[in-house]
């Protein structure tokens, strides 16, 4: 069986990161898992190495903390699917975890673009 | 079950999602003109592992322990089911120790650890009194009426103080009489212990009026006996003693009020009591200074403490001592209501409780190393299971689980078994145990039992699980484990395993052989009287026809020979008391002309006999001769051995003359009689000064009728002869010495008999337990035996070598349980008689006893081991 080589520009999900990808996919309109799977990968560029059954778990997750609510429907293929919606509740956590991903990527990009002890000597 | 329903329908929605997952994928992939096949695969390939992401999203559900859970105990189950032989055994030593501590727990429970049944139980104390001078013979004594009546105004801590006494009125009615158990009580006495009235009332403090006292609450038995029921009893009047008497009330069914026995040696109330009266004492009754007749009961008023009652009562107690004129010190004393009543029998219920607890262990013991041998025997399970990735965690709570469910079904199954249990032992229990009637299987002591279960799987299963989550799969894997000889840590683990359990059973061996010397000890004791052959009937003789001394003496010069002619008898008597039935007529003896003060005089128990007496009973002679007929007419008086030795220690007492209580003429002494126990059979009796019973005639009196046959054959025609004698004089109990002497061991007989119980079912259990190890390890050391019987070691010097190492272990126990045992004998040392906590033959005998049981429990297996050769042991494999 051929397996194709994992790009090598993929990277691994950082931890609790795909709740912020997913909360931020169901903001432009609910969508059924596997609808958000292909998104999350066109939108990444494919650069993301996840699989798409991992964001099972996490779609169950959210929607325990009733931050996205869930119901059966049927997709444009006529297939009876499982559609995501973002909560109201769910909304205001996407704002939440962006400031803090924002404010966690300025921390990191200061850290990075920081000159270095020796060179600064 | 809903629960489970519902997760049902997750599942199956769960997996719908995600097969329409796969199926949009597997479509686009086709859609772009992959072959159907590879579409298949890459799209599976894409989503990653399905089980495993089903297993992830699930957990995200919550519910997830419960989940792991009913996923444990369907496996436990399972596994549990496929080893019967094991899992029936378990169950039954587990049933059977919790069944037997159930049972243990919910008597002492009731007896020692609830409060009683009272309305402020805790606030409840007794008063009784000591004749400083007296102290020897009378620890305690109850209370003096004047006495009593003085605290009752001036105790300032006490918010109620409440007597009460024995009293036998007789039932009369168409010739007939029956004695009925009859109790004066102070008005406040019967609120004082809770006690309602289900139709009338009960006494106001206007009732102890003796002009207006002839009133009656009945007992709820009573009631339902003698009047079925009746409801219109209240208010009509029934006949006692010859007088007419009012009944104003009926007491609830619930009541139980305290028994006397349960109150204090001296103290008695009727064993069953049906009818209170009111407590109206007489202008000589309030001033009988010589009278400790009324058991007192108080009440603290809230906030007060025993302590400061005590205080109060000891500076009332001063002055009222100071004002009397017999120079006499009287002290008084207060405890606790429910220590007196629990007494003595309060420690021997913890005694049997901690063996039970010690039952509990060596089968928590011995079911850890089942389970150890069991888990030994799925290292490889186990081991192939970690190396698959199972978490360790989960390991070991599937086996703690596994050993729950066994503790759940011996729970059940012993909490079942308990329900017989606890009537049969309250059948073997003797009458006058406390509070025995307040004993049931409840709520609080179901609860208890399931904790105990549940407590008692954890104990034995947590250490084989955690061996058995700590598996190390490349060691087990590579090796042949059932070829391995056991390395130092499994060696260790055996010798605790074995030295525990035999060290538990040596602790519980060990205090029941001081319990049995004990029991020996007392039944070898000499009482002063055989009570072989003797049938005893109480009589009281009504006042109403019997008031004067010569009407009495009349009843008794008639119906003893006619007693005595009856055929098969030996002989007929009368006394006042029987020996070990109490105390009664205590006084002062005095020599004549005696100079000493009344403090320093002998006190006595008189009692009023014929020579019939000491015959029935063969209580000997010592000197001079027994009362005769001829004495008639003149005083005469039969001392016992230390009555005569107190009054004249240097001198021969025969002809000498001596006053039998205070106002007595002098009486002659014309013999002395062997010393007999007066009222317990642990104790020396008191002095006793014998009359005989036509000098001073009394009310009530045993007849007692030595035989050649079965005493209680004689019954029937005893009471015929004493009906036609004295048309009214009521039977009130018939009884054989012998059971007189059996009830008086009957307490040291049952805890005993319970204690032997749970001894030898430790060593029982203790030995199959050193079998399962031995044998366990054995199988285990097959190889091992194989190659030295082959490099040609003896078979005995293989047993040699087995027995060697599992009598280490067992000594090792046997030496701590001793230690203990030693250490918990000085606490109960009150409970033996005539023992020493340390005692040579016991401390010899268990030892021995256990040495020889563990001999056999390991010479069994390793004659098994040995029997095939060297060839059979290393083909074990």
């Amino acid at each position: 069986m051929s397996k194709s080589p994992p790009a090598p520009d993929r990277i691994e999900l950082l931890q609790g990161t795909l709740d912020l990808i997913i909360l931020q996919s169901l903001c432009w309109g609910p969508r059924h898992g596997y609808g958000l799977a292909q998104m999350i990968r066109a939108n990444s560029g494919e650069r993301l190495q996840v699989d798409a059954g991992s964001i099972y778990p996490a779609l169950h997750r959210l929607e325990r903390q009733k931050w996205i609510a869930a119901a059966w429907g049927l997709a444009e293929s006529k297939q009876r699917v499982r559609i995501y919606e973002l909560t109201e509740t769910g909304k205001q956590q996407l704002t939440v975890e962006r400031t803090r991903w924002e404010q966690l990527s300025i921390a990191i990009g200061g850290i990075l673009a920081a000159p270095s002890a020796s060179e600064a000597s | 079950m809903r629960f489970f329903n519902r997760r049902e329908l997750r599942n199956d929605e769960l997996d719908a999602e995600i097969a329409s997952h796969l199926a949009m994928a597997e479509r686009d992939l086709i859609a772009k003109g992959v072959s159907p096949t590879e579409a298949r695969s890459a799209s599976l390939r894409e989503f990653g592992n399905v089980s495993h992401i089903k297993q992830t999203t699930r957990d995200m559900w919550g519910g997830k322990l419960f989940d792991d859970f009913k996923f444990d105990v369907k496996y436990a189950a399972r596994s549990l089911n496929r080893t019967r032989g094991f899992t029936i055994t378990a169950i039954a030593t587990l049933a059977l120790g919790i069944s037997a501590a159930t049972v243990i727990f919910s008597v002492a429970d009731h007896v020692v650890l609830r409060p009683l049944p009272y309305p402020d139980a805790s606030r409840l104390f007794v008063i009784s009194e000591q004749i400083k001078e007296m102290r020897e013979q009378f620890p305690r004594l109850p209370s003096n009426a004047s006495h009593y009546l003085e605290w009752k105004r001036l105790c300032t801590e006490c918010e109620t103080i409440a007597a009460m006494e024995q009293d036998g009125l007789t039932y009369t009615s168409e010739g007939d009489a029956e004695q009925i158990g009859t109790v004066r009580a102070s008005w406040n006495m019967l609120p004082l212990l809770g006690a309602r009235a289900v139709l009338g009332r009960l006494f106001t403090e206007g009732d102890e009026d003796v002009a207006h006292s002839k009133v009656v609450v009945l007992s709820h038995a009573y009631w339902r006996r003698k009047f079925g029921s009746d409801s219109t009893v209240v208010g009509r009047t029934i006949p006692l003693s010859g007088s007419a008497w009012q009944v104003i009330g009926v007491l609830a069914p619930s009541f139980l009020p305290p028994k006397g026995a349960e109150l204090g040696t001296v103290e008695t109330l009727p064993k069953n009591i049906e009818v209170f009266i009111p407590l109206a004492l007489t202008e000589q009754q309030r001033n009988a200074s010589g009278e400790f007749d009324y058991i007192t009961i108080a009440k603290l008023k809230p906030g007060a403490t025993l302590a400061q009652a005590q205080l109060r009562l000891a500076s009332l107690q001063k002055e009222i001592s100071a004002r009397r004129t017999d120079k006499l010190t009287i002290e008084v004393f207060t405890a606790p209501l429910q220590d007196v009543m629990v007494g003595a029998s309060g420690q021997g219920l913890m005694i049997l409780l901690a063996a039970v607890g010690a039952i509990l262990l060596i089968v928590c013991v011995n079911l850890t190393n089942l389970l150890l041998a069991r888990h030994a025997g799925r290292a490889r399970e186990a081991a192939v299971r970690v190396a698959m990735g199972a978490n360790r965690g989960r390991l070991v709570r599937q086996a703690l689980t596994e050993s729950l469910l066994l503790a759940v079904a011996g729970g059940i199954i012993g909490v079942t078994l308990s329900r017989w249990g606890l009537p049969l032992l309250l059948h073997f229990a003797p009458s006058d145990f406390p509070r025995i009637a307040e004993v049931t299987l409840d709520t609080r002591v179901l609860v208890v039992a399931g904790a105990v279960s549940l407590l008692t799987g954890l104990l034995f299963g947590v250490v084989p699980a955690l061996r058995y989550g700590n598996v190390e799969p490349a060691h087990v894997l590579k090796s042949n484990t059932r070829t391995m000889s056991d390395g130092r840590n499994a060696l260790q683990t055996r010798a605790v395993l074995v030295g525990s359990q035999v060290g538990l059973s040596a602790a519980l061996l060990y205090a029941t052989g001081l319990f049995l010397t004990s029991f020996v000890r007392v039944l070898h004791v000499d009482k002063g009287f055989s009570e072989e052959q003797v049938l005893a009937l109480d009589v009281s003789l009504p006042r109403s026809s019997y008031f004067r001394p010569d009407q009495r003496v009349g009843f008794y010069d008639e119906v003893l020979p006619r007693l005595a002619a009856m055929p098969g008898v030996r002989s007929a008597g009368v006394v006042n008391l029987l020996p070990l039935e109490g105390e009664t007529n205590v006084d002062a003896l005095s020599r004549e002309n005696d100079q000493r003060p009344d403090a320093e005089r002998p006190i006595a128990n008189i009692r009023k006999v014929d020579v019939g007496y000491f015959t029935a009973l063969g209580v000997t002679v010592k000197r001079g001769r027994l009362i005769s007929a001829s004495d008639r007419g003149r005083n005469v008086v039969v001392l016992s051995e230390r009555a005569a030795r107190a009054l004249w220690p240097n001198e021969n007492p025969i002809g000498k003359r001596m006053q039998p209580g205070g106002d007595d003429s002098l009486a002659e002494v014309i013999g002395i009689v062997g010393d007999i126990q007066t009222s317990n059979i642990e104790r020396e009796g008191s002095l006793v000064a014998y009359i005989p019973y036509w000098q001073r005639a009394p009310i009530e009196a045993t007849l007692l009728i030595g035989t050649s046959l079965d005493p209680e054959l004689l019954t029937t025609a005893a009471r015929a002869i004493i009906r036609d004698v004295g048309k009214v004089v009521p039977v009130s109990r018939v009884r054989t010495v012998q059971q007189i002497v059996a009830n008086s061991v009957a307490p040291r007989r049952f805890q005993l008999l319970l204690l032997a119980l749970f001894a030898g079912s430790a060593v029982i259990i203790a030995s199959i337990g050193i079998y399962g190890v031995v044998s366990h390890s054995l199988v285990k050391r097959s190889n091992e035996i194989g190659v030295r019987m082959a490099l040609g070691a003896e078979r005995e010097s293989i047993h040699r070598l087995v027995v060697a190492e599992t009598l280490k272990a067992v000594t090792l126990g046997l030496a701590t349980g001793i230690a203990l045992a030693l250490i918990l004998a000085q606490l109960f040392r009150a409970l033996l008689f005539e023992v020493s906590p340390v005692n040579l033959p016991t401390l010899l005998a268990v030892p021995s006893v256990l040495l020889l049981v563990a001999l056999v429990a390991c010479l069994i297996p390793a004659r098994r081991a040995t029997r095939g050769g060297a060839l059979m042991a290393l083909r074990a494999d």
